[in-house]
């Protein structure tokens, strides 16, 4: 009962869902990568970029790469970024471009241009028409941009953003455009970093735009089609986002069945205790069910299956993972005590960066409503 | 091959919170408000299911919205695209 813990099986990696290959080698490049101490993204980007992460052909080999950058310790928000601009911009970017656009994507894959969205305001980020920033066409063809975009992750970093504004006034869905702009032109304001408690290692900003000049070649897609590029990007986000949390989620897994294989305490060790071994179960049960949704979407994505078809589902593993990711924190944080909140603990657990994602990319009781309409229920937002 | 009238029944479905409305071959969907930014992508998600024609984004627009008779030569056009 006393004697030394036996070391904790690894969990069969041939018998897992997913790309076992592909999360080793970015595992172990994480690893190598979170080690050598840097916190500033903006140079660890061309670092990350450069293990290939934006050349990943299929949606199960991207989610896999980034599962094994956070299983190899990368700091979440960094994860975040690269899966963020990975599902949410590049991947859509890619289909919506034409030919005589895909230069305005030179850059992004070796890391030297970082991309962010924005679409959100400070009046709110669900309500797409809700939409005030304007891009009005002049005569000569050109676009001239006027707003402000907020709470835009990697904005202070960002060489070019996918800025959503309207182009005609009123709630039309066809009143929005879509359009890739660079931001380092006249015009351009960026804000300090927002100070911010979750994911804090991928700063967050404010952007605005006064009067500035766009080429008819940076309107993406279409006049008006602003409103469904805008379900692409989201959908693609909602998707396979979360594999972000894959890692982290397997990594505090490993970590806490560590912990109460060898914590002592009242003369027995914490994983003789039925309540902390089943809910170590539970955390257990939370990141199977999470992988096996994002790698099951993911898969059916490489298979062809549209994502106009996979909207609701989209929706759901978004809610499902987010909220098992939350579980799984604070019960990790329940079974570790004081260590769940020092940084430098093995056992850090950060429920601010885990009830955040009940918020971003769409807030969990609105996807429930994307769901329900689904289902041919009358429920608006 | 889907018929003007398959069209009205496809966006006439799409549409829970206006049960019973009826929607005929040149109803103005937009200018009646019947097609707000959740209807329009559930017409054109279930446009992919039942016909296989997934309609770009750059032609999801709103010339192409005005009608059910407007989106059905959207979508007829790439069910056939030889000259008819």
């Amino acid at each position: 009962m006393t004697g030394p813990a036996m070391p904790a099986p690894a969990m069969a990696g041939a018998a897992m869902t997913g790309v076992p290959e592909v999360v080793e080698k970015f595992r172990a490049a994480g690893s190598e990568l979170a080690k050598d101490g840097e916190s500033d993204l903006a140079v660890a980007w061309p670092r990350i970029a450069r293990l290939g992460i934006f050349e990943l052909g299929r949606s199960s080999e991207a989610v896999a790469a980034i599962e094994g950058l956070g299983l190899g310790g990368l700091p979440a928000g960094w994860v975040y970024a690269v899966a963020s601009q990975l599902f949410g911009i590049l991947t859509p970017l890619r289909r919506l471009l034409g030919d005589h656009q895909r230069h305005l994507l030179d850059g992004v894959e070796s890391g030297e241009v970082l991309l962010c969205h924005a679409s959100t305001e400070e009046g709110g980020g669900s309500d797409p028409l809700g939409i005030t920033t304007r891009a009005d066409r002049r005569a000569d063809g050109r676009y001239l941009l006027n707003g402000r975009k907020s709470f835009i992750t990697a904005a202070p970093l960002a060489g070019q953003a996918l800025v959503f504004a309207r182009t005609v006034p009123g709630r039309s869905p066809f009143a929005l455009s879509a359009f890739l702009v660079p931001l380092a032109g006249a015009g351009v304001t960026r804000s300090a970093p927002l100070a911010k408690s979750a994911l804090r290692e991928v700063p967050m900003g404010v952007l605005d735009f006064t009067d500035v000049e766009l080429s008819p070649d940076r309107l993406v897609a279409a006049e008006g089609a602003g409103l469904s590029v805008l379900a692409t990007t989201t959908a693609w986000e909602r998707a396979l986002l979360l594999s972000y949390a894959l890692g982290t989620m397997r990594r505090l897994l490993d970590r806490t069945v560590d912990w109460a294989r060898t914590r002592e305490q009242f003369g027995r060790r914490l994983g003789a205790s039925q309540l902390a071994a089943a809910r170590i179960a539970d955390m257990a049960l939370r990141v199977h069910r999470s992988r096996e949704l994002v790698y099951g979407l993911a898969a059916r994505l490489d298979a062809g299956v549209p994502m106009r078809s996979l909207t609701a589902e989209a929706a759901m593993v978004k809610v499902s993972v987010t909220e098992d990711h939350a579980a799984l924190t604070q019960s990790a944080a329940g079974l570790a005590g004081v260590r769940a909140y020092l940084e430098d603990s093995e056992l850090f657990a950060d429920p601010a960066t885990a009830l955040a994602g009940l918020t971003y990319a769409g807030p969990n009781d609105l996807l429930r409503l994307t769901v329900a309409r689904e289902l041919g229920l009358p429920v608006g937002n | 091959m889907i018929s003007v009238n398959d069209m009205c029944v496809l966006i006439a479905g799409r549409l829970p919170a206006q049960p019973g409305v009826l929607i005929e071959p040149d109803t103005p969907l937009l200018e009646a408000g019947l097609l707000d930014s959740l209807a329009v992508m559930a017409v054109v998600a279930a446009i992919t299911e039942e016909t296989g024609v997934e309609i770009p984004e750059s032609q999801i627009v709103a010339t192409h919205f005005r009608s059910p008779r407007h989106l059905w030569e959207l979508v007829a056009v790439r069910l056939d695209p030889a000259p008819r």
